[in-house]
């Protein structure tokens, strides 16, 4: 990294040039330590990182591939086009979030990216170039037979060896072309071996089911998905160097070394498109292609003192616009970088996240148009574009890939244990690996039941429980069922392990989501309602809050707020299959919102219960200043109809909607 | 300047020619709506009709100058018109309105004539109808007029002699005409600028992509915008590199010793009157009221409710309404427009500047565009131009542009329905369709159909590869070429206006919240023209190895591609169906009957790659690219003439409708709609249908009702996921109660018969 560094700034010449190798060469230093702190750092455990018994060694196999596929990217580019090429190339991949949180964790996303990376490099040498020497041809062939070796049974041939069909690919259109007379006996041999994969993959396209060693490992996972698939990892895994890809589209695939990267790159995602209904995909194999052609693009970009197309800068502007909002309206899509993390686990600890991207996304935009399109820039344009996102890419490595992991370990909780407990007070886990605690003595847990029993069997001294956000509810309902109350949180309020305690000590206060959810008693300050579904619910009654919680006489106009019914359970029978919804009359067209999954899961409303739910209103912009009737109900799922739970006694419309009042929008 | 002349009497065989066949296709839609030409004749003639009169025409403009004098079949232009007919006309109304979209606009069009209400849409249970602006009603509501379809209750499939008629060959053929002549727009400004082949290659690009030619079959309010749209963007780029030098051929036609000279400049004018004459026209007929024994004068006044069906269950009351702005009389917004529509008309008779009559053109057919279904249709042509001023950093070329007069233009254009509704609805209709329906779904998620489904900005890219298939490949290959457009030449402005039009329609659609396949299908002309160019270019490719190496590499990608795209098309999980996707609106529905589509697609798509590969080899691209295109050609006029006539039916009532109206025979056996909210009920019944979204007991009742006046059976339409549901409802109510339609008939829909009883004695 550090020879990359200094070769690219050193053609700069000196003194900026030695200076800025200088400094190059320190951040990759302080990059190194970083990862080293990192590699060794238990807190920084996630789920997408499965067991493991040894953590660290795991995690230095990562780390040791992170290494070989940097290696080959920086090797394959160099060869194909400049050496500042690849040192651009490998450094945009260094800096790409996808990299960095699979260098660093014990994943088997490193692996696929390296075997790919050293296909990548072995077609590049081998194939993909006229005029090679046999010795570097050979090289190129063992090292596609390396990177063939390391990745193929697991990830499948099609997928690793898509650079290979791309480098056959690249001699046969320069053999088409004219460029090339005559094809050399190893290029022969690269095209016929090309071909036999791309055969290979039209058979993987339409016998998916039996084609295990051709598209990877792992349980056959139903219908295929769409060949755009490829993409949406693409998109959201590269920022900010994804927003570069239509400058790269624009340079086109000039010359040998332009023409196989456009190629690996296209052969690469369409390969993982076709892999997508195996189990061991890895989605990110094919990123060691696509930035070493952006790297290269924008290496190229030096030697051309004229800015580039403008229309590729508008490109790169939209497509920071769009992906910027997809990231808003799906905070999820950040965990296509993060592997196995459930989507619901993500949205809750998106949001610096998605802030963080959407900025390095704008800055990437902003960089790629000053740097390229001005009219003039003082150093050369690929410099100052690549320093750019280089900067965004280490902003978000450095400041916000970390924070999220640690979001989603179970360290904080840990942390917390270790301080409050006394000798001899035990920690449970419900739904956290135990692997991710770095060999602390635990008790496992498997059911909430059980760790409800365990919590409460403990007389004098406490218990506390590592419990994932998911089990929390279920475990919350036990301890309700048992001691009426919800069950006590000292920490990971934000994070997706909690730390549940069997009881609290004075001075210590809850941070359960649930103790403003599920109630002994109703709140005060509420408008009363007193309407009953199906003797199962009853509308106890209802207030409106802003966004924070804050109580609000009335709505402002086009401003957000919340609707917060307040019901009681009656009955002892699971609520399954129903979902509560708001109408906010307007003629001719109501705002309607149903709440299909609550924060506290319907089927674990005990009899007794208040439970407090929290509704958006935010109505569209015609509804402007006035009075609106509000209806509360209880729908069947999908609540696609008017299939509802019928209201069994209090004020309704006929439709069995509780008649809630006006609401006031001023 | 001396124009050409040219007697009457040399003109009299082409254009005669041209008013025959134009009437031979007229008659033959006519009959074929009453069901008195059987579909295969109507497949023939109609066709055979539409390129007769192309080809008189195209005769007599070759005898006016216009156009050169060469055999049709080797006239480009031509064969956009002749592939346009074959993959649109020949089966155009052979099949079904899907629902819900056909459907809903279809009946909004219907009520507009049973209405006599041309101002404020109306769609049965649900009232006003305020999603969409008027004018894609007005014209379907103008072609059912002229082509004889019978819209009152019951009617809408009667004809005489125990026939069925076929009212949707009226309600497509707007959209197919909006089609074929848009496309003839796109092809002839893009030839005048950046050559015909290369407009002919994307013409046939646009006609055969799938998304294109079953949208062509589609009465839905995405054609006009669409290929307006573009016409719009296709005219921008004329004016954008054109010089003011250059002027508009005159012609002067000898009529009766009288010299007649003719441009450009009327024709314009005489498009600008007939887009605003109608308008004033209906607007000052608000003002004239029937009754008293002949026409008087009046206020204006409007009513709610569905003729016929005020009194049937879950339809609004009829009944008179009050204006919200009662001071903004219809009539004198016709007195307005009147003086703006002659400062027009003079304005365009006036000009002679090649650039300004194009400029003035795109304003207008944008106008038409944005009136069709929103402001997509103005936005898409400017951002062409503002792409074109970032690639020239230059301001100059936007003063061809006519802003200001196209500015006026397009107002008087689109406004005057709106504030017409708005005079009649106040707040509510700007809140509908501006606040909600235009603003709302592009900022907010309304409503669609997409569970499931990623919707961030790969959707656009997957749809489009679909609704381009098979050359999804060349078409990402033609923008990516696009992009790096650096020079200042016309094939450059070409590239760079087709550049900007498309980025902004796919940014745009990826950015909207509430998304629905054919949303990205704006983007497709743009970028089948762009692909056409690409292809023109590198069939012209003769020196520079490194550059025909390239294209070679391109070419292996694009086949790559075409490959993936056709294993989705070919997957046996609704593969097939994703065509059908592309226009219809729930996509959960199965298409049972285009299952068998799936192996045919992806031979398509190894056929197709076949050509492509060819397109790889320096000596044989040209042959290569002819190959492509046959297998395209060959794919989109089945998909147009057989898959969507295969398809139809699974989504659409009419064969549901068919089976009721025999079942029922002479008796007048009511139909109700059940848990059905399509619109094909209402507008296959004319609305003459009990509807019960919500049954129980209010269902119940009714039917007692009908038991005591003396009905003995009653049918239900529904969907076949319902019957059970009625079954059970209908215990105790009915004595027997038999489904009569298998999904041969419809996959989505069925018909019930349910026998009532006598009334129980007192």
């Amino acid at each position: 990294m550090a020879f990359g560094v200094a070769s690219f700034f050193g053609r700069l010449g000196a003194p900026r040039g030695r200076a800025l190798a200088a400094l190059g060469v320190g951040g990759a230093l302080l990059g190194a330590a970083l990862l080293f702190r990192e590699l060794v750092d238990p807190r920084l455990a996630t789920r997408i990182e499965p067991s493991s018994a040894d953590l660290l060694l795991a995690r230095g196999q990562s780390l040791g591939l992170a290494l070989v596929a940097l290696a080959a990217v920086f090797g394959s580019v160099a060869r194909l086009t400049t050496l500042r090429g690849g040192a651009l190339a490998a450094l945009a991949l260094a800096t790409t979030p996808a990299f960095f949180v699979h260098s660093r964790s014990a994943t088997p996303d490193m692996a696929s990216m390296a075997s790919f990376a050293l296909v990548m490099a072995g077609a590049a040498l081998g194939v993909a170039r006229e005029g090679e020497a046999p010795a570097v041809r050979a090289l190129g062939a063992a090292l596609a037979a390396a990177g063939l070796a390391l990745g193929a049974r697991r990830f499948g041939v099609v997928v690793v060896g898509a650079p290979l069909a791309a480098g056959a690919a690249s001699a046969a259109a320069s053999r088409l072309g004219g460029e090339t007379p005559r094809l050399a006996w190893p290029a022969r041999v690269g095209v016929a071996l090309g071909l036999a994969l791309s055969v290979a993959a039209l058979v993987a396209a339409t016998r998916g089911t039996a084609a295990g060693w051709l598209l990877g490992a792992g349980e056959h996972r139903g219908a295929p998905a769409t060949f755009d698939v490829a993409l949406i990892h693409v998109g959201y895994t590269l920022i900010p160097w994804a927003i570069a890809i239509p400058l790269a589209a624009a340079s086109g695939p000039t010359g040998a070394g332009g023409r196989f990267l456009a190629l690996a790159s296209a052969f690469g995602l369409g390969a993982h498109a076709l892999a997508t209904s195996r189990g061991a995909t890895s989605p990110l194999a094919a990123t060691p292609a696509v930035v070493a052609w952006i790297g290269a693009a924008l290496a190229a970009r030096d030697d051309r003192p004229r800015a580039a197309p403008t229309l590729a800068g508008v490109a790169a502007l939209a497509l920071a616009v769009v992906v910027g909002r997809d990231l808003q309206a799906s905070p999820e899509r950040i965990g296509v970088a993060l592997g196995a993390v459930p989507p619901a686990e993500l949205s809750a600890h998106a949001e610096p996240v998605v802030r963080a991207l959407r900025v390095g996304a704008a800055g990437a935009a902003v960089v790629v148009v000053v740097a390229l399109l001005a009219p003039r820039v003082g150093l050369a344009r690929g410099v100052v574009a690549f320093a750019g996102l280089v900067a965004i890419g280490l902003g978000l490595r450095v400041a916000v890939y970390p924070a999220l992991l640690r979001r989603l370990s179970p360290g904080e909780a840990y942390e917390v244990y270790a301080r409050a407990r006394r000798p001899g007070e035990a920690l449970g886990v419900l739904g956290v690996d135990r692997a991710a605690l770095g060999g602390v003595a635990v008790v496992p847990l498997t059911s909430a039941g059980g760790a409800a029993d365990w919590l409460a069997g403990a007389a004098t001294t406490r218990r506390y429980v590592a419990v994932s956000r998911p089990e929390l509810a279920r475990l919350n309902a036990e301890v309700r069922t048992r001691r009426g109350g919800n069950v006590a949180v000292l920490a990971g309020e934000g994070a997706s392990v909690l730390l549940a305690v069997s009881r609290l000590e004075p001075g210590e206060s809850s941070v359960s989501p649930f103790d403003r959810i599920v109630l002994g008693a109703p709140p005060p300050g509420l408008r009363a309602a007193g309407v009953t579904f199906g003797d199962r619910l009853t509308v106890v009654g209802w207030r409106i809050t802003s966004p924070a919680g804050k109580p609000l006489a009335a709505l402002e106009a086009r401003t957000p707020a919340r609707l917060q019914v307040v019901l009681r359970v009656a009955g002892s029978s699971p609520l399954r299959g129903y979902c509560t919804f708001l109408h906010v009359d307007h003629t001719p067209v109501r705002y309607a919102f149903e709440q299909r999954t609550h924060a506290y899961p319907m089927d674990l409303w005990r009899d007794g219960d208040v439970i407090v739910d929290d509704l958006p209103v935010d109505l569209p912009a015609h509804f402007g200043k006035g009075r609106y009737a509000a209806h509360f109900g209880v729908g069947e799922l999908p609540c696609n109809d008017d299939r509802r739970m019928p209201v069994t006694s209090g004020g309704h419309d006929g439709h069995d909607r509780a008649q809630l009042g006006a609401l006031e929008v001023r | 300047m001396n124009a050409r002349a040219v007697s009457a009497r040399e003109l009299a065989p082409s254009v005669g020619g041209a008013l025959l066949a134009l009437a031979a296709l007229f008659l033959s839609l006519r009959l074929a709506v009453s069901g008195v030409l059987p579909g295969p004749a109507v497949a023939l003639v109609a066709p055979a009709s539409l390129l007769t009169a192309a080809w008189s025409v195209d005769r007599a403009a070759a005898a006016l100058g216009f156009t050169r004098d060469e055999p049709i079949l080797r006239k480009h232009g031509f064969w956009v018109v002749a592939v346009g007919t074959i993959v649109g006309l020949p089966r155009l109304g052979a099949s079904s309105l899907v629902d819900p979209w056909e459907t809903h606009y279809a009946e909004v069009a219907r009520e507009m004539i049973e209405r006599r209400d041309f101002v404020s849409p109306w769609w049965a249970n649900e009232g006003w109808f305020m999603s969409k602006p008027a004018f894609t009603f007005w014209v379907e509501a103008a072609s059912m007029k002229l082509l004889g379809v019978h819209t009152g209750p019951n009617e809408v499939l009667a004809s005489g002699g125990g026939r069925l008629a076929h009212p949707e060959w009226a309600v497509r053929f707007p959209a197919f005409a909006f089609a074929l002549v848009g496309s003839y727009v796109v092809y002839a400004a893009v030839a005048r600028v950046v050559g015909r082949r290369a407009a002919l290659i994307g013409a046939l690009v646009l006609w055969t992509a799938p998304g294109f030619a079953i949208l062509a079959h589609q009465a839905i309010t995405d054609m006009p915008l669409v290929i307006g749209a573009t016409a719009a963007l296709a005219l921008v780029l004329v004016a954008l590199t054109s010089t003011d030098a250059e002027r508009t051929r005159e012609v002067a036609v000898v009529l009766g010793g009288r010299r007649l000279t003719l441009h450009a400049g009327h024709l314009l004018a005489a498009a600008i009157l007939l887009g605003l004459g109608p308008q004033i026209l209906g607007l000052a007929a608000e003002h004239v009221h029937l009754g008293g024994g002949g026409l008087r004068l009046g206020a204006a006044r409007y009513f709610a409710g569905s003729p016929h069906a005020c009194g049937l269950p879950s339809q609004p009351a009829c009944a008179p309404q009050a204006f919200a702005h009662p001071r903004l009389a219809p009539g004198l917004e016709a007195l307005a427009l009147l003086p703006v529509t002659g400062w027009l008309v003079l304005r365009a008779v006036e000009e002679r500047r090649v650039a300004r009559l194009a400029a003035l053109a795109a304003w207008g057919i944008a106008a038409v565009a944005t009136m069709a279904k929103g402001p997509a249709g103005l936005v898409v042509p400017a951002a062409g131009a503002l792409a074109y001023v970032a690639h020239t950093r230059s301001l100059r070329s936007l003063a061809r542009l006519e802003i200001p007069t196209g500015v006026v233009l397009a107002a008087a254009l689109v406004l005057p329905w709106y504030f017409a509704a708005w005079a009649r609805h106040g707040r509510v209709f700007v809140d509908e369709l501006v606040m909600r329906h235009m603003l709302g779904r592009t900022l907010e998620h309304l409503h669609d159909t997409n569970e499931g489904e990623d919707v961030g900005f790969s959707y656009v890219v997957r749809h489009l590869g679909f609704a381009t298939f098979p050359w999804s490949g060349f078409v990402a290959a033609a923008l990516a070429h696009g992009l790096a457009t650096r020079d200042r030449s016309r094939r450059a402005a070409a590239k760079v206006v087709m550049v900007g039009g498309a980025l902004c329609a796919l940014a745009l659609v990826a950015a909207m919240r509430t998304k629905f396949h054919h949303y990205v299908l704006i983007a497709l002309p743009p970028l089948a023209i762009l692909t056409g160019i690409w292809l023109d270019e590198r069939v012209a490719e003769r020196r520079g190895a490194s550059r025909l190496a390239s294209t070679a590499g391109v070419a292996l990608a694009s086949v790559a591609v075409a490959l993936l795209v056709a294993r989705d098309l070919g997957a046996e999980a609704g593969g097939a169906a994703r065509l059908m996707h592309l226009v219809t609106y729930r996509y959960s529905r199965a298409w049972p009957s285009v299952a068998l589509y799936r192996h045919a697609l992806v031979a398509v798509g190894v056929m197709f790659s076949l050509g492509a590969l060819a397109f790889a080899v320096r000596r044989a691209r040209g042959h290569g690219l002819v190959a492509a295109v046959v297998v395209a050609v060959v794919a989109a006029v089945t998909v147009g003439n057989d898959y969507v006539a295969r398809a139809a039916p699974d989504g659409g009532q009419r064969g549901v409708f068919e089976a009721y109206y025999r079942a029922r025979g002479p008796s007048r056996a009511p139909i109700v709609a059940y848990h059905l909210n399509w619109k094909g009920e209402n507008f296959y019944a004319g609305n003459d249908v009990a509807i019960f979204i919500a049954s129980g007991a209010p269902m119940k009742s009714w039917l007692e009702a009908r038991r005591l006046r003396g009905d003995r059976v009653v049918f239900f339409v529904t969907e076949r996921g319902g019957v059970g549901g009625l079954r059970a409802e209908l215990e105790g109510v009915a004595r027997g109660v038999e489904e009569l339609t298998d999904r041969s008939v419809s996959a989505e829909f069925t018909l019930v018969r349910a026998e009532l009883g006598p009334p129980a004695p007192h």
